[in-house]
């Protein structure tokens, strides 16, 4: 796909979105993501697959780079022939409730009123 | 929530006017912060997908003028350019060189480095940035200088 595209493919994004929700983990788990994302790069990456020097990308929401991610992101990087990898990441809503949630991670402790 | 707006002015340089102390900054430059401590971190390369910037501009309501000293205050906040113009309405209309473009630019970022990826470059008919050259991305500036802009 990337050969016929020629110059205009800056690279591969193996999954778009993954779902914050994945049955049988908790808030912050990405266990099963990290492991499609392993196998997914292994298969990429393989004979005949995509030049080391294309980037893979790898998508996940914010909150989860915060959390997961910045643990286990050189798992990934790691992997033999794993080549160049690139993180994606964005706000899927806009000024919201829910988005302004996923940051509330990375806001560092509010000082405490001594009143 | 009051915690996170408690917290939030924390993280926004000081040197903004409170003008453009809105939500969409708020919600924004903390986006920047997490995914450069991310980088910083894991050592990875970092982008900002899909039109995030646009999509939080055009439903603050920011006008051009805003939209304008947004792209130039974030810029100055990340060390280098970053523009995204497609956004509707006054945001791509405050683009400095706008080219109009009908799809979304993709903005990477790391501690040092920010650069624009362009998903289609044979889409572009004006250079849209002049400070993204060099640096670790190095296949995005290849393209982009084989494409004569930068």
């Amino acid at each position: 796909m990337c050969v016929a595209a020629g110059p205009t493919c800056y690279g591969i994004e193996l999954l778009n979105e993954p779902t914050p929700y994945i049955v049988g983990e908790g808030a912050s788990d990405r266990a099963a993501l990290l492991h499609y994302y392993q196998l997914a790069i292994a298969a990429v990456r393989g004979a005949g697959g995509l030049d080391a020097a294309v980037p893979i990308v790898l998508m996940d929401w914010p909150q989860f780079l915060a959390s997961y991610w910045l643990r286990n992101a050189r798992a990934l990087a790691a992997l033999p022939g794993a080549g160049t990898l690139v993180w994606e990441s964005h706000i899927y809503a806009g000024v919201s409730t829910s988005t302004l949630l996923e940051l509330k991670a990375l806001a560092p402790t509010p000082p405490t009123s001594p009143f | 929530m009051k915690a996170l707006s408690l917290a939030l002015p924390l993280l926004l340089s000081t040197r903004l006017p409170p003008a453009l102390q809105t939500r969409t900054k708020a919600i924004t430059l903390p986006l920047f912060e997490l995914l450069r401590g991310f980088a910083a971190a894991t050592g990875a390369r970092v982008m900002l997908g899909e039109w995030t910037l646009a999509r939080l501009g055009s439903r603050a309501g920011l006008d051009a003028a805003a939209a304008r000293y947004y792209y130039q205050e974030t810029s100055a906040f990340l060390g280098r350019c970053v523009w995204n113009f497609d956004g509707p309405g006054a945001w791509r209309a405050a683009a400095p060189a706008p080219p109009r473009l009908p799809h979304t630019l993709t903005i990477l970022i790391n501690p040092d480095h920010v650069a624009l990826a362009i998903p289609n470059p044979s889409r572009l008919s004006r250079p849209w940035c002049t400070c993204c050259t060099g640096g670790p991305y190095s296949r995005t500036t290849r393209r982009s200088t084989s494409f004569g802009r930068l």
